[in-house]
């Protein structure tokens, strides 16, 4: 027999038969570190380097929504999303020659775009960044109009739905930029739906794309806040 | 700066008022504020000189 095809059996029979072990054992040791532990005999035994797994992007996208997690909590410990809320607010109530000009809901609307924006190789790096930020804007902007949560009477109540409806599409209209916002690339992403097909240059059509996300992202706006409307979590 | 660019800025910033409209249908009466179609062109320009951001 081959010996990369022993190999593959090996690390098959190995991931399979571990795998199942633990299901039936149940160990006290949660089954991430069995997983991270089996993935590095199964490297040990197929020959395989950090760097061969990075470049066959196995590894890329958990990595970028680690890195997105790290960036989150240590803004997060850091006080980041004070500032980032400061601004933001500050931004909201600028004024020119005694108008408004954004608002709560235009800063909104432009904080939900970001990862559309500023593309990062893959979206889910800003995704996880950001988004405990617009979670706690969503919050902001319902206290702003008057619009709390209150636990004591169900989510179907009228100011409660308003409140979990205001989070729900500030969230998902960030979620939509976000699973569109990888960079452009052979794989996809914005500017590069496609495009490995038409054999037409990277980026040709980012612009483009980005437009439609744009248009994309008021209607999920719309769908969420009008035809779904959230589901009650209290 | 080319017809055509001059064209898909206007398109893009377009785009993004009618997303800012449409924000302010989602979120209703209360909520009502043009700041979103100023907000939602901001986008559009921003997305127009950003957009494309980094190559994998």
């Amino acid at each position: 027999m081959d010996k990369e095809l022993k190999k593959g059996y090996v690390s098959l029979i190995l991931f399979l038969v571990i795998l199942s072990i633990a299901i039936i054992v149940k160990p006290k040791i949660t089954i991430q570190v069995i997983l991270v532990a089996l993935a590095v005999i199964i490297m040990i035994i197929g020959q395989a380097k950090i760097q061969d797994l990075i470049a066959g992007l196995i590894l890329h996208p958990i990595m970028a929504m680690t890195a997105g997690f790290l960036i989150a909590g240590a803004m997060g410990l850091a006080g980041g999303f004070d500032v980032l809320l400061i601004l933001l607010r500050g931004w909201a109530e600028w004024e020119l020659g005694g108008i408004t000009i954004f608002g709560y809901i235009g800063v909104g609307v432009f904080l939900v775009n970001i990862p559309t924006i500023m593309p990062m190789p893959c979206g889910r790096i800003l995704a996880a960044a950001v988004i405990p930020g617009v979670y706690l804007y969503g919050i902001e902007v319902a206290a702003v109009y008057g619009i709390t949560y209150n636990s004591s009477l169900p989510a179907s109540d009228p100011t409660n739905l308003k409140y979990l409806i205001i989070l729900s599409t500030f969230l998902s209209a960030f979620i939509v930029n976000a699973a569109a916002s990888c960079g452009p690339s052979p794989l996809g992403g914005v500017g590069g739906i496609g495009e490995g097909n038409m054999g037409v240059p990277i980026g040709t059509s980012g612009k483009s794309q980005a437009c439609g996300i744009m248009i994309a992202t008021g209607v999920c706006a719309l769908v969420i806040a009008l035809v779904v409307k959230p589901l009650p979590y209290a | 700066m080319e017809l055509k660019n001059i064209i898909l800025l206007v398109v893009m910033i377009i785009a993004g008022m009618i997303m800012g409209i449409m924000f302010n249908i989602a979120l209703g009466k209360k909520l009502f504020d043009t700041g979103s179609i100023a907000g939602g062109a901001v986008v559009g320009v921003a997305m127009y000189v950003l957009g494309g951001g980094f190559s994998v």
